[in-house]
């Protein structure tokens, strides 16, 4: 099971994440993320995983192109409120570093 | 016409069948490879792909008469496509390998052959690659993503330590090199997240603590003893749960 529960202030926008993020749930991340049409008039974008319990590599691959969305659409990009397992899990992967590198003319 | 279409879709699906058999057939050959020999200590690897093939990989070539190069990786995501990417993995070690000083090298060099088809496949690898001299007892190695393999000794077990990015996302990294000397009877485990990430009949992880606890338990038998164990544990406590994940891992044991 897998949400994405959008809230948008004026060019703010912030996506809460609840269940697993893994090979099974991918294409509820792709669903939901159609839904959010338009990315351009977005400035800056937060993915609260405070519910998030779980993510496997292939829910890292849609982090990683999420972050390279954030690029080509310019806007700045936040993490929150994530367990320490998963934070564990994505500052070996260097998705942290990969973020900072790819984002970093974006502010 | 009803007859012919049937005749034609059993046709398609024993056609792909064997070539789905024939796939599987040259990944396990792929990666079943025997350690070379070794005057002293011992390796043992395995891979259990979680459909009929995967994306994890391992492997071992002696670069020179005391130093052998260990390599163990995971592609993004599960059968085919993975699959697909883990032998392009295999021809990039094989060929880096060779030529690379270190460890750190071989990623850096790997990474820097892999990184445009990665990204542009939208998909990436994990891998931990580490040199052994056999004479020295020295080990050597680099991260690029990967979970930290165990070290085992009599005192207990730590991670190796050593940050780096995975391979695909970023070009023009470097990997810092870290190293140790192994005592007589120490050990280290290198392994893909299947093994900790496999699930019970109740939902519940193996976890890196089951995987510590039995390691301390079995770490006085050989390398192969110690991979049949830890297969045995996960067979065990899975008890017939669908496997999710492809299971990779090499004991090295001094």
């Amino acid at each position: 099971m897998f949400s994405i529960t959008p809230q948008s202030k004026e060019d703010k926008l912030t996506l809460y994440l609840d269940g697993t993020l893994d090979i099974s749930t991918v294409p509820d991340w792709n669903k939901e993320l159609e839904n959010i049409e338009d990315f351009s008039c977005i400035h800056l974008c937060t993915i609260d995983f405070t519910y998030l319990s779980f993510i496997d590599s292939t829910g890292i691959g849609v982090l990683l192109d999420f972050i390279y969305l954030a690029e080509k659409n310019e806007f700045a990009l936040e993490f929150e409120n994530m367990s320490e397992e998963i934070h564990e899990v994505l500052d070996i992967v260097g998705i942290f570093e990969i973020k900072d590198t790819v984002l970093k003319g974006v502010s | 016409m009803a007859f012919a279409g049937n005749l034609m879709n059993h046709f398609t699906t024993s056609q792909l069948n064997k070539e789905m058999d024939d796939a599987r057939r040259i990944q396990m050959s792929l990666l079943s490879g025997e350690p070379p020999e070794l005057f002293r200590g011992s390796l043992s690897g395995m891979s259990l792909p979680a459909r009929l093939i995967g994306g994890d990989y391992f492997d071992y070539l002696m670069i020179d008469e005391e130093r052998i190069r260990i390599v163990v990786g995971d592609v993004m995501g599960k059968g085919i496509p993975a699959a697909m990417l883990m032998t392009m993995l295999r021809g990039s070690f094989r060929t880096t390998a060779s030529y690379a000083g270190g460890p750190g090298e071989t990623l850096r060099k790997m990474n820097e052959a892999l990184c445009d088809d990665l990204k542009a496949l939208r998909s990436f690898a994990t891998l931990f690659c580490a040199d052994w001299n056999v004479r020295t007892n020295e080990l050597s190695f680099a991260n690029a993503g990967h979970n930290p393999p165990l070290y085992i000794t009599e005192n207990g077990i730590s991670n190796l330590k050593a940050k780096g990015v995975m391979v695909g996302a970023l070009p023009h990294q470097s990997y810092e090199q870290g190293s140790l000397t192994l005592a007589c009877g120490e050990g280290v485990l290198f392994y893909t997240d299947g093994i900790t990430e496999a699930e019970n009949q109740a939902g519940e992880q193996f976890s890196k603590e089951r995987l510590h606890s039995l390691l301390h338990d079995i770490k006085a038998f050989s390398s192969r003893e110690i991979v049949s164990k830890i297969l045995y544990s996960l067979a065990q406590f899975t008890n017939n749960k669908p496997q999710n994940d492809d299971i990779t891992m090499i004991m090295l044991k001094n």
